[in-house]
């Protein structure tokens, strides 16, 4: 079964940029890593896809959903099952560590007990999230707050939210731009052993060697249009590869 | 070319300002001469020179201390009443963005209510604040009487109008990446309310709403002047008296009092803004 199917999606901003009729389709259990220039539309296809915007025009379909038809009841249930991690503004720097994870579960939650989370967490959700931390090593972190941890913590704390949500797909947005190559490997890492479990996985990066080391697909994007969709491998013998590393050598990025 | 159209149109305003600024200045007869009158000056001596010494019976000082914990009491009810009715109408007063809040997300009837709601608090807002709190305090002398309870609710009024649209801007102005990261976890706004915009605005809330307690303060002791309770009562009947020595002690008090609440004010800010008060670091059982 097809988790994405995208047929013809653009969308077009004022300025003329954006994503322009791209189609593809994602199946359960794929890792992919989504590459290609800044403002290529990588960004642009992982917010339609987490329904932060719609599609000016063409079909989008996840989990059996059709974007375009969906009022707001069943949008949000949609986003329930979707987990988005940013490369950037990820947590809310004046909740701990327990609430930013806590969050992840928030939208299938009764809103009284959204409330009684923000004061108080049942021993069962906390030891749920700290065994989640301590994979990510930052459990002695659970109630601090998370303007006091690092760039690197804080990509961690959104990591831990997605898994925390239980979602079947995760969307991260450059999820290791901004973070030391240690954090950057870990969650890599990580990503690659949800993957196992059978979460599909949708990711961009600009690391080409991070992205064909650990996706089991590359989907390369220039100027707004998928200008690659396959394996790595082929990536890597594709002109593609070279036309966009050719474009940006001041990145420094090698392919393997 | 452009350039310089604007330049030419900056010019225009200017002299139209500083015309506006002159004719204002005639119309309301503003002549710093009228300090050196010989009359005037002869006024202010004798009022200057009965404000010493201030009066000092038991008995002044008993109705002073009364009225004023009178000021004070009816600041703090009208803030707490106005935080109560501001926070509702400052969530719809919230402009919707995002996508999603388009009319086929939404559905018609509740696209059209949430923006009817929209617009029917603003103009509440507005409405609530665009009348001076003196005014209220007229409206509401006539509508239950004289004392206290109509200078509640005046200042319930205006501080409701003006805490309502301070909330509702300060919600709208989180940092939007934020809001879009919470929604697209699912959560509708009332969570995001919870999880995002009051955890991410605790600081800017509270620190408001101290400063509108201090407003509401200064402004609790002119109500008396119109009959709505408080310290203005006694200042009013002092003045008219001619009691220069009791105006002194109530102008003393009063400055020693807003000097009081401006420091508690501050104290509460600082330790708003240094987050000792947020509820946050609670462990857990």
């Amino acid at each position: 079964m097809d988790i994405i199917l995208a047929e013809g999606l653009s969308k077009v901003y004022p300025n003329g940029q954006g994503l322009h009729n791209a189609s593809f389709s994602v199946s359960k259990g794929e890792i992919i890593g989504i590459v290609g220039p800044s403002g290529a539309g990588k960004s642009t296809l992982l917010r339609l896809l987490c329904g932060a915007i719609f599609p000016s025009e063409g079909n989008l379909t996840i989990l059996g959903q059709t974007m375009s038809h969906l009022n707001r009841q069943q949008l949000q249930t949609l986003r329930g099952k979707i987990a988005t991690v940013y490369q950037n503004f990820n947590v809310i720097p004046s909740l701990d560590v327990a609430r930013n994870v806590f969050m992840g579960k928030a939208g299938k939650m009764s809103f009284a007990s959204v409330v009684r989370g923000t004061f108080r967490l049942t021993a069962k959700e906390e030891s749920e999230i700290e065994e989640i931390l301590t994979t990510l090593g930052i459990e002695d972190k659970l109630y601090e707050r998370c303007q006091e941890l690092s760039g690197g913590q804080q990509q961690r704390v959104a990591v831990a939210r997605a898994i925390y949500s239980g979602a079947e797909l995760i969307l991260a947005d450059e999820p290791i731009a901004s973070v030391d190559p240690a954090t950057a490997e870990l969650i890599l890492q990580l990503f690659q052993s949800l993957n196992k479990q059978g979460k599909t996985i949708l990711l961009s990066l600009h690391q080409i060697d991070s992205a064909l080391k650990y996706c089991s697909k590359i989907l390369a994007f220039d100027h707004g249009t998928i200008a690659f969709n396959g394996s790595p491998e082929d990536y890597c013998k594709s002109d593609v590869s070279k036309k966009l590393m050719g474009n940006f050598p001041e990145r420094g990025v090698k392919v393997v | 070319m452009k350039h310089e159209k604007s330049s030419i149109l900056n010019w225009v305003i200017t002299v139209v300002i500083l015309g506006i600024v002159i004719i204002s200045g005639i119309d309301t007869n503003f002549s710093p001469s009228e300090f050196l009158d010989p009359g005037n000056i002869k006024a202010m001596t004798r009022f200057t020179g009965g404000l010493w010494p201030p009066e000092t019976s038991p008995v002044f000082l008993h109705t002073v201390f009364e009225l004023l914990l009178e000021t004070v009491e009816i600041s703090i009810v009208a803030t707490v009443l106005a935080i109560f009715f501001a926070l509702p109408l400052s969530l719809f007063a919230m402009r919707p963005r995002g996508e999603e809040y388009s009319r086929r997300v939404y559905g018609s009837a509740l696209w059209s209510w949430r923006w009817g709601l929209y617009y029917l608090s603003r103009g509440v807002l507005a409405l609530l604040r665009g009348v001076p709190e003196l005014m209220w305090a007229l409206i509401f002398v006539v509508a239950v009487g004289l004392g206290p309870f109509p200078g509640v609710l005046a200042l319930m009024a205006h501080g409701t109008g003006i805490l309502g649209k301070l909330y509702a801007e300060m919600f709208e102005s989180v940092d939007q990446r934020l809001v879009e990261m919470s929604r697209v976890g699912g959560m509708d706004d009332l969570k995001i309310l919870v999880m995002t915009r009051i955890p991410l605005t605790l600081p800017v809330f509270l620190s408001y709403t101290v400063f509108r307690w201090e407003c509401n303060m200064r402004s609790a002791t002119l109500l008396g002047f119109v009959g709505a309770g408080g310290i203005g009562t006694q200042l009013m009947i002092s003045m008219k008296l001619f009691m220069y020595q009791e105006v002194s002690t109530l102008i003393i008090t009063i400055f020693l009092l807003v000097v009081l609440v401006e420091l508690i004010g501050q104290y509460l800010r600082t330790r708003v803004l240094d987050q000792k008060g947020v509820p946050c670091r609670t462990p857990t059982s």
